[in-house]
């Protein structure tokens, strides 16, 4: 895996060696004085952040970067739309060439193997291993957004090759998002950042609420949840539960906490990045799911694949639930390059058709709004714990079998994990509802500053006891 | 304020960790569980590393001793990738719960690894193993641990190395997690060290491949071994003390033991016969002298270049049963175990 490859010395959030690299970060980048030395000091270290995985890889990004920002050029000044088309779809393939031979290289191999091995062609695996480079997903989806939304006339090309190296290899968010758009980032990029005593505080308080998610609940977790998936067959119907449950925290703790953790980082650095989870878990539909799960990519694929598709502008549903079905299926995709993650999206899609399908059906009504909301939350907390086992499992025989023990219709094995660990999941969702409610962190960030340090210093003490020991790299870096 | 703040919790979280050195630990907590389980079975343990993890066969120990005054029943308590700071901490533990043998005339022996070294290897300084044990005590034990004509440098790393794990341990750094998320003990490791009445020992298996792969080592050592003097520490001394002091029981034997490497064919080092510690003096068996023991560094007693395997964890426990026999005959007698 591609997080493994650089793992003695790359810069993982949450190791000593990015707090050093921060430090010394952020004391430079504030005494710097013109925002182009900062802007070319961010770039540097975006590139000693991204090479600390592979240098090679660093190599590419800048090659990619460069041709992306080049071909912006040229779309933008070319006034006849067919070298507008042409530039568009020479970055697109760009894009999708690297995406495709670094990701899905293996999987579309393997995939045909098997395909002729149905029809009784035996082909040979090659031999060339491709190592996956650290976030390649979220970075060409930036670049492609650039160059589609520049051609769409939705924002002007940046004319300093500086100003886009910078904005694509940004290093809060360059291996596992959130997916910025060019729209968003690059005015930012104009003038002089700047941060307030209160965004210093947010930001604080926002570092390590991701560190709290990532380290003391996802990384304490994993140990549990890798047990029973590497051995469904010797597990328990509860333990598979258990398993599941603790899955579905785990993944929402690491990927949400690295998100919390980026954005706290770039906001330090005076950047503004894009939400990108919303409390997902308390959703009551599947839709509301993806309006606040994964923010970015959903609004991504839904702005560059759904509308591309035509959307919900369609003048059949059947072709609207179709391109709901490509959307999902190909967001599926982008996670992993396997079987399993294709059809997790497809779950996700159907569900969706299904939702829509019931809400025409059975419209809501005012009386029915509490009881069809909790029941709305409870199925759809149901259906994505479920699919987080296609998520996991290696392959559809493991999916299957957990599957069948998580709805106790197979009993399963003798082995166990601890009980308690059952309570983890609902505990988890009664804080996040209690911290919503009393608005925690808004409550901490407005204590004096001397308040502030105690209650920062206190739960960092806690936070550090509660620290795994061992290397475990965010789930979603091999993304 | 962040540093009060920090100080307040991390001490009320260190207070309420009762037993770190019962946290988990991969490697030494299965050690623990053998120690757990051979309690009230057994009155003398050999602790120290990966050597003697190896290399010392409790039972062929015990065989070694029977029916001599300093007859016992032993185990192995060393744990692979050990030092001296967690024989310490292995021994204080074993002497604080260890029970007088019912029969009044047995050895209590305490065997030390005189080579181990004085902290882990640099990779393990993150590790529950090294943070767990590195109170300031520890700190102070490993300090000590240093020949007064050694190099700065050694002095430096040594001690640098247990004040960055002493201040990792007051952080309380992974042990709460620890307490709470526990992982199981490893169950295959401790069945592969208590199968057959191992008691402890791990077993290096023989092979003609390996004997064959050892024979190479052993032909490109130098023909002549260079013979160097060393001396102990103060820190050698005074762990016997403390856990002298620390022991529910009275008499306990104490010994040195410096376990063998093929490395000693080039270079062996001459160890004095004994140390003073607490008004006794402790005896050194020095198996680690191929001119002494040249029965010891033949290709089919090894598993590798560092450690014996079972053949040679037999023979290497003889020879140390052999030596303190000879030793105690000399000097008046083992101490005999009582409360």
């Amino acid at each position: 895996m591609a997080a493994h490859r650089g793992a003695e010395a790359s810069l993982l959030f949450v190791e000593l060696r990015f707090f050093v690299f921060f430090a010394v970060v952020l004391s430079v980048y504030w005494s710097l004085r013109t925002n182009g030395l900062r802007k070319w000091f961010v770039l540097l270290c975006s590139y000693y952040f991204y090479g600390s995985w592979d240098w090679r890889f660093a190599v590419m990004l800048c090659a990619i970067s460069t041709a992306d920002w080049w071909f912006a050029l040229r779309i933008a000044e070319s006034a006849e739309q067919k070298r507008r088309k042409l530039f568009v779809t020479a970055s697109i393939a760009m894009n999708l060439t690297v995406l495709g031979v670094f990701k899905y290289f293996h999987f579309f191999v393997n995939s045909a193997i098997a395909a002729a091995g149905a029809l009784h062609f035996k082909l040979d695996e090659p031999t060339i291993r491709i190592i996956l480079p650290v976030g390649v997903s979220f970075f060409t989806f930036q670049s492609l957004s650039y160059t589609i939304d520049v051609y769409r006339r939705e924002i002007p090309p940046v004319p300093s090759l500086r100003d886009y190296l910078m904005f694509s290899s940004f290093f809060p968010q360059l291996v596992a998002g959130p997916i910025v758009r060019p729209k968003y980032f690059v005015p930012q990029m104009v003038s002089m950042r700047t941060v307030s005593l209160d965004e210093v505080k947010a930001a604080m308080y926002l570092f390590l609420l991701g560190y709290i998610k990532k380290v003391c609940i996802a990384d304490n977790v994993s140990p549990f949840v890798d047990q029973v998936f590497n051995h469904p067959a010797a597990y328990t119907g509860v333990a598979s539960i258990n398993a599941v449950w603790l899955y579905t925290i785990q993944i929402f703790c690491d990927f949400s906490g690295y998100s919390d953790m980026a954005i706290a980082v770039a906001a330090l650095l005076g950047y503004k990045l894009v939400l990108n989870f919303n409390a997902p878990y308390l959703s009551d539909s599947i839709q509301d799911f993806w309006r606040r799960w994964h923010i970015s990519l959903s609004t991504w694929i839904r702005d560059y694949i759904y509308f591309s598709l035509g959307g919900g502008r369609m003048k059949y549903r059947i072709l609207v639930y179709r391109n709901l079905l490509i959307t999902m299926l190909a967001g599926g995709l982008w996670h992993g390059a396997a079987w399993t993650f294709v059809a997790w999206g497809g779950a996700h899609g159907a569900a969706q058709v299904v939702h829509q399908e019931f809400r025409k059906h059975v419209p809501p009504r005012p009386s029915q709004e509490p009881w069809r909301r909790v029941a709305g939350w409870f199925l759809t907390l149901q259906f994505v714990c479920m699919t987080w086992i296609l998520f996991r499992a290696p392959s559809f025989a493991t999916a299957a079998l957990m599957l069948k023990r998580y709805l106790l219709i197979d009993p399963g094995g003798a082995m166990t994990i601890p009980a308690w660990l059952l309570a983890i999941g609902p505990g988890l969702l009664l804080v996040q509802l209690l911290m919503r409610r009393w608005d925690a962190g808004g409550s901490v960030c407005r204590l004096p500053l001397a308040w502030f340090a105690l209650v920062y210093g206190a739960a960092w003490a806690f936070a550090i006891s509660m620290l795994p020991l061992g290397y475990r790299p965010f789930i979603y870096f091999q993304f | 304020m962040f540093a009060v703040g920090y100080l307040a919790v991390a001490g009320v979280i260190h207070a309420a960790i009762r037993d770190p050195l019962r946290l988990h630990a991969d490697i030494r907590s299965e050690k623990l569980a053998v120690m757990d389980a051979m309690r009230g079975k057994s009155e003398s343990a050999a602790f120290g590393s990966s050597h003697v993890h190896n290399g010392f066969n409790p039972g062929a120990f015990d065989r070694a001793l029977a029916g001599s005054p300093l007859e016992t029943r032993s185990e192995n308590l060393g744990v692979a990738g050990g030092s001296q700071s967690e024989q310490r901490a292995m021994a204080l533990e074993f002497v604080r719960n260890l029970q007088p043998p019912s029969e009044g005339s047995r050895a209590c022996f305490v065997l030390l690894e005189l080579n181990a070294g004085a902290n882990f290897t640099p990779d393990h300084l993150v590790h529950p193993r090294a943070i767990d044990i590195y109170d300031w005590r520890t700190a102070r034990f490993v300090s000590h641990l240093v020949e007064p004509m050694k190099s700065f440098e050694q002095r430096a790393g040594r001690t640098g190395y247990a004040l960055t794990a002493m201040a990792l341990h007051y952080m309380n750094v992974g042990m709460l997690s620890n307490l709470i998320f526990a992982p199981p003990v490893d169950q295959a490791q401790l069945a592969n060290e208590t199968i057959d009445d191992r008691r402890g020992q791990d077993i290096g298996f023989y092979s003609p491949v390996r004997e064959a792969k050892i024979a190479k080592v052993i032909a490109a050592e130098p023909k002549q071994m260079k013979l160097e003097t060393a001396s102990t520490t103060p820190g050698n001394s005074e762990v016997i003390a403390e856990i002298a002091a620390a022991s529910t029981v009275k008499g306990l034997a104490f010994a040195y033991v410096a376990m063998p490497k093929l490395g000693d064919l080039a270079v062996s080092y001459n160890y004095p016969d004994h140390i003073e510690a607490n008004g006794i003096e402790v005896p050194i068996v020095n198996l680690a002298r191929p001119d002494l023991y040249p029965q010891l560094y033949k290709a089919g007693l090894w598993h590798d270049d560092a450690h014996l395997n079972d053949l040679g964890a037999k023979m290497a426990s003889a020879l140390i049963a052999g030596a303190l026999k000879q030793w105690f005959a000399a000097h008046g007698g083992a101490p005999r175990c009582g409360g």
